[in-house]
């Protein structure tokens, strides 16, 4: 009984551990990305009448 | 395929490191050492030293060439040998074959000083099957070496290169490493002929099939 | 239709960017199935499934450790296709699938490892026995393993994608011979028994055949879920990467 219920613990708690990683990594993209956006919709030389 | 490119390239790293015996003559005593302190790991008897004496061999001779392979791309990286030899018109899989041929030719080199000291150390007697083992040995051998050139290319693209080499090397190579030791086996313990035909077609085929793939694929590797 | 491909030649070279919009519009489907196929296993495994008469409660195990095992070699089979499909036709995408498909599998082997230990110490005696399929799948871990070394050691000057998929490919060709050369290892050589059950597989009785077999897809669809998820990462970090090398020439040229 105590293996059975170990290894099923542990099995979550790897795949968990994986899906946190994920949802760091996702988080972080997202913030790259709304930086960007800013960035993107800043002044860049069109707006200031460049070619 | 160029041979004569190949030849060229095999013949150039022959004279390298003939020119500096020292190289091989230290790889043979380190992999010496190392059969050695196989002894030290436990309190052998005669009995255990047969039963273990194949896998020593192989176990240093695996040690020596992930030290070996490395060294031998290392030196061409070194002095941007291996740029020339990329913008000359030599064939990738002439180069390749050049270089399997000088590793499989340095590694039956510490061969010919390890294995006489092997069987010795180990009490092994194979003077009937000596024929059977110089097969194995030479047909093991290149496979490693096909391996090990390939990945020490490989390696040397990375920045932990020479501790990375047995990383990639050793588990792709465990094929090779039972057949050197379980046909070795079959011959200390004599008469399993069977056993020791099976392992050495084994080793051929892995020798064809990692050949050819490392051949063709070399120029992915090498390409700049 | 306008998504067919005219020719073979088009087919190949359209085939990543198809592939990666089919897993994105499959993405939500796949993790709500992955979810609910999860709780439905987890009632069959907890409540459903009669106990097996010697293993007892450590037979569970296997409803998590051949799924697992089953997602190790579908990983490595998709990171050898992917990486043929690379060297050949040299798109990023195609790199992604594989680097993805590698690292969910080598976190899948490690299970396939980890679970087979839990498994056998109440029922073998012991946490490892150099079994053939034990060794195998250890030999599996360190290739995989090598291989996300090398993406993570590789030089900034060198093509790291190239080289990962020459050895993706040279690892999974060497799968076969290595199983066979452990295989043979084992049956050669006589070993001391230490398996009270030897084969934890054969004559399954229906409800235990449902149960893995429901377990087979909901591990996949997990596996499958991760995977287009890593690789919409992977796919969005480089388009940003991209962005963000355009904004910088665009700051530049403003000033």
């Amino acid at each position: 009984m105590i293996w059975y219920l170990a290894a099923y613990a542990m099995f979550w708690a790897v795949l968990f551990g994986y899906l946190l990683g994920v949802s760091t990594r996702q988080q972080k993209l997202v913030e790259r990305a709304e930086e960007l956006t800013r960035r993107l919709a800043g002044p860049g030389p069109g707006s200031e009448g460049g070619t | 395929m160029g041979w004569r490119a190949a030849a060229a390239i095999l013949g150039k790293d022959l004279k390298l490191e003939l020119r500096r015996v020292e190289t091989v003559a230290t790889m043979a005593v380190f992999a010496i050492l190392v059969a050695l302190v196989f002894v030290f790991a436990g309190d052998p008897t005669p009995a255990d030293l047969r039963r273990l004496g194949p896998g020593a061999l192989w176990v240093s001779l695996l040690f020596a060439g992930a030290i070996g392979f490395g060294r031998w791309f290392a030196q061409e990286e070194r002095n941007q040998a291996l740029q020339g030899l990329l913008v000359s018109p030599v064939d990738r899989a002439a180069l390749f074959a050049g270089k399997w041929a000088g590793a499989t030719i340095f590694l039956l080199g510490i061969e010919c000083a390890l294995v006489p000291v092997t069987l010795t150390m180990y009490q092994l007697d194979l003077a009937g099957s000596l024929i059977e083992l110089a097969l194995l040995l030479v047909v093991v051998t290149m496979g490693y070496s096909a391996l090990g050139t390939f990945f020490a290319a490989v390696a040397a693209k990375t920045s932990a290169g020479e501790l990375l080499l047995p990383i990639l090397l050793f588990p792709l190579s465990v094929p090779l490493i039972l057949a050197g030791a379980e046909g070795g086996q079959a011959l200390v313990e004599g008469g399993r002929m069977g056993d020791y035909w099976s392992w050495l077609s084994l080793a051929v085929a892995f020798d064809v099939i990692f050949g050819t793939v490392c051949t063709l694929a070399f120029e992915y590797v090498i390409e700049e | 239709m306008k998504w067919w491909p005219r020719s073979w030649g088009q087919f190949w070279s359209t085939l990543d960017g198809r592939t990666y919009h089919m897993m994105l519009s499959a993405r939500p489907w796949i993790g709500w199935l992955a979810v609910g196929s999860m709780v439905v296993v987890f009632a069959l495994v907890f409540w459903w499934v009669p106990l097996e008469a010697i293993q007892g409660y450590p037979q569970k195990i296997f409803y998590i450790h051949v799924p697992s095992a089953w997602v190790m070699y579908a990983a490595f089979a998709v990171v050898f296709g992917a990486s043929i499909l690379y060297l050949w036709k040299r798109s990023s995408l195609w790199d992604i699938f594989a680097r993805c498909a590698a690292e969910v599998g080598f976190l899948f082997t490690t299970l396939a490892l980890a679970t087979g230990m839990l498994w056998g110490k109440p029922i073998w005696g012991t946490y490892w026995t150099w079994d053939a399929r034990l060794t195998s799948t250890l030999i599996l871990w360190f290739i995989y393993g090598g291989y996300l070394l090398v993406r993570a050691f590789a030089r900034p000057e060198a093509d790291v994608a190239r080289l990962a998929a020459v050895i993706g490919i040279i690892g999974f060709l060497d799968v076969p011979i290595i199983h066979l050369s452990v295989l043979w290892w084992r049956t050669l050589h006589p070993q001391p028994v230490v398996m009270i059950v030897d084969d934890p597989g054969g004559g399954l009785p229906a409800s235990m055949l449902i149960t893995l077999l429901a377990s087979l897809l909901a591990v996949t669809l997990v596996f499958a879920w991760l995977w287009i998820q890593r690789v919409w990462q992977e796919r969005t970090a480089e388009n940003l990467a991209l962005l963000e090398v355009l904004l910088d020439r665009r700051e530049r040229g403003s000033r």
